[in-house]
């Protein structure tokens, strides 16, 4: 035996180095390229938009850190100084996620199970996200075809550190995927769940959909923030000037308003009582995008607004309109304003226009504040509340938001946490729909 | 040719083929960067270098930063204390405590500075000296800088910086120091831009002469706002813009969050 070997070694290795070949062959052979393979929706490349903090790897990362125990306890996590959602992103792009495996589906209690795995961290979209967006944030090539939207990212926190699957979740028919990934690192993410603070959470089924309870009252910080402000003037110059330069841009007051024209097609309205800026442009055709797609080309828009992305994410899609709203996130907490404060909705030009809506205020430097937190009941007395006054079989969804109060006159605000509640459609909060 | 030299031949010739293939499986995942955003950024730089604006390589790595906090503290020591360092005579004014040694120190200049001025910034005749540390790029042959860092940035105000006077003869004659105190973070870990889109928003906004060099661009912390008796400071590009025809050079700053011109009073 050992004789065969020596004389014929040369021919063994030469045989280990053609099936080495062969292997490698078959890698790059099934696994390409896997740079440019991103649906951008369009590739109209605004000027402005190398200029913008925010890529759409980062306006479309999940918002959500839920950290589950070992005997489905659930904590929602804030404040973590390394960032949990950044250092996942950092973890997942560097591994290579592959097979899909559906392994459940229509059944909300199973579901549920994996909403609450043992041992695990879940990071999670304020709504579902295309598979198209997912790969662009965290640099995959999975396949859209077999799960079209994602919710939850579950990643398993086994205890050697090296972890071999992670697992993909869509709400839309309590849907379940197995991903398999080799032997990938959560060391860091690991490290990223220290220090900060949690809650106490639950999940539940409410009326189809999985939401996030609040089973014990909470203590929440205060968060305090600089204002800044755009000025209409130059964004309507942005917004109206760039592609058609033979058009000048003319403004009048109007009701109140002040209306920005430009040729015929496009139109800025400024209410300057509620900061608000509507712009509409009638482009004369319609882009037909699909859901994998229409996140990308919408970003894009953004992007060539001017408005100051910085603490903006992706809040919701509504496919009726082909519309997006960007919503200012702190810590993970979603920002709401009556007036719309912080907050931009875009939308395509399914019916020949384009539509931009958005306040000219946002939320600049963070500053420390003087009443550091704020207390909530559970979620059960807000439901209890809304029972008693009939008001419940109108909502459809519940959350803590941060209230960011009108004061045109102030230069700094001070955000307080409350919980909201979407009812008939739109985010209310808790006081203003009991009274 | 016999039997054997052909195999030899054949094992080099895919040995190269799996090198080549591993090769190209790396790259493969490494260049998934924005090519557009990038191309975009080339141009600017390329219409910078017609202008005479010279440059070193610049990055177009994004970092990362903190939104921090720090207590707004002028009186961090008192002159009773400062009396008691040794071999020098201290004072402090308005937050900074100017000393001139009773001794000067004789350095030997250049490379080996550092070295040297580690062991004076480090021991007991600094306060808080260990928490300080050298700067290369703030330095000059007459003014050594160290500075007070912030997840390891360097805190770019003089509230947080040990500065060195050497005369003409190498020789150490006293220093200001400035300190801060309690860092807190106000907000978890965030992106920042990269050095290639802070000097290009510069160059953009008309902030970067033509005829000119950029001699370092330093990511560090600047101050900003003082609410309820804490500073706020957050990270910012500090791009040193020297002019060529003359020795006039100027500091100017990005906010490195937003990407946009960054004015505070500049102490220096």
């Amino acid at each position: 035996m050992m004789t065969k070997i020596k004389d014929n070694w040369l021919t063994i290795l030469l045989t280990i180095v053609v099936i080495i070949s062969l292997v490698l062959s078959g890698i790059v052979w099934v696994n390409p390229y896997r740079t440019d393979h991103r649906f951008f929706g369009d590739n109209t490349s605004s000027s402005n938009k190398q200029m913008t903090t925010q890529s759409m790897r980062d306006i479309y990362l999940p918002t959500q850190v839920i950290r589950t125990g070992s005997n489905q306890g659930q904590h929602l996590l804030y404040g973590q100084p390394k960032n949990t959602v950044l250092t996942a992103r950092q973890s997942i792009e560097k591994w290579r996620l592959r097979r899909l495996t559906r392994i459940e589906s229509g059944r909300p209690n199973n579901y549920l199970n994996y909403l609450r795995l043992n041992n695990s961290v879940m990071l999670s979209y304020p709504q579902s996200v295309p598979m198209t967006i997912f790969n662009d944030s965290f640099n995959q090539n999975l396949n859209y075809n077999s799960l079209g939207k994602i919710n939850h990212i579950v990643i398993p926190l086994d205890h050697s550190n090296r972890i071999n699957r992670i697992y993909l979740l869509s709400d839309d028919n309590y849907r379940v995927f197995r991903v398999k990934v080799s032997y990938a690192n959560i060391k860091a993410i690991r490290q990223s769940l220290r220090g900060g603070s949690s809650i106490s959470v639950d999940h539940k089924i409410y009326r189809g959909h999985p939401i996030v309870t609040y089973p014990h009252g909470v203590k929440l910080p205060n968060f305090g923030y600089q204002i800044s402000k755009l000025n209409p003037d130059s964004v309507s110059q942005t917004l109206m000037s760039s592609s058609n330069k033979s058009s000048s841009v003319t403004s009048k007051q109007e009701n109140n308003q002040i209306v920005y024209q430009s040729g015929t097609s496009r139109q800025l309205v400024f209410s300057p009582a509620k900061g608000t800026i509507d712009y509409e442009n009638y482009v004369g055709h319609t882009d037909q995008f699909n859901y994998q797609q229409i996140f990308g080309h919408l970003y894009n828009q953004l992007a060539g607004t001017s408005i100051p992305l910085d603490s903006l994410r992706f809040d919701a899609y509504s496919s009726k309109n082909e519309s997006i709203t960007y919503r200012s996130f702190v810590e993970g907490f979603p920002i709401f304003n009556e007036n719309g404060y912080g907050t931009v909705q875009m939308q395509n030009n399914s019916d020949g226009a384009e539509r931009y809506h958005f306040s000219i205020y946002s939320l600049q430097v963070p500053i420390p504040v003087k009443n550091k937190t704020t207390t909530l009941p559970s979620s059960a007395v807000v439901f209890n509340g809304l029972r008693s006054s009939n008001k419940v079989k109108d909502i459809s969804g519940m959350r803590i938001g941060y209230r960011w109060k009108n004061d045109q006159n102030s230069k700094t605000v001070t955000l307080t946490p409350t919980y909201y509640l979407k009812y008939r459609g739109n985010w209310v909060d808790y006081e203003t729909l009991m009274n | 040719m016999n039997f054997k030299r052909i195999q030899w031949i054949f094992i080099l010739a895919f040995v190269l083929l799996d090198l080549g293939l591993c090769l190209s499986l790396f790259m493969g995942t490494q260049f998934h960067n924005s090519t557009q955003q990038q191309s975009q950024t080339q141009i600017t730089l390329k219409e910078m270098k017609n202008d005479m604006i010279s440059f070193n390589q610049l990055s177009n790595k994004r970092r990362d930063g903190y939104y921090v906090s720090a207590a707004d503290n002028q009186q961090w020591t008192n002159n009773n204390h400062l009396n008691t360092l040794k071999g020098q005579s201290a004072r402090i004014s308005n937050g900074i405590v100017t000393s001139t040694f009773d001794k000067t120190i004789k350095v030997k200049p250049g490379i080996q500075i550092q070295a040297q001025l580690d062991k004076l910034v480090h021991s007991k005749r600094i306060l808080h000296g260990q928490q300080y540390t050298y700067s290369a790029a703030l330095s000059s042959t007459h003014q050594v800088v160290y500075t007070q860092t912030v997840h390891g940035q360097p805190v770019l105000e003089r509230d947080g910086q040990i500065r060195i006077r050497i005369n003409d003869n190498n020789e150490v004659t006293g220093y200001t120091q400035g300190y801060v105190g309690q860092f807190k973070n106000l907000r978890p870990r965030a992106m920042t831009v990269s050095q290639q889109q802070a000097v290009t928003w510069l160059y953009r906004h008309n902030q970067i002469a033509n005829n000119s060099r950029i001699r370092y661009v330093l990511l560090g912390y600047a101050k900003s706002e003082t609410v309820n008796n804490r500073t706020v400071y957050l990270p910012v590009w500090n791009v040193n813009v020297k002019s060529k025809a003359d020795d006039n050079s100027q500091n100017l700053r990005v906010n490195a969050f937003s990407n946009t011109i960054f004015t505070t009073k500049q102490s220096n």
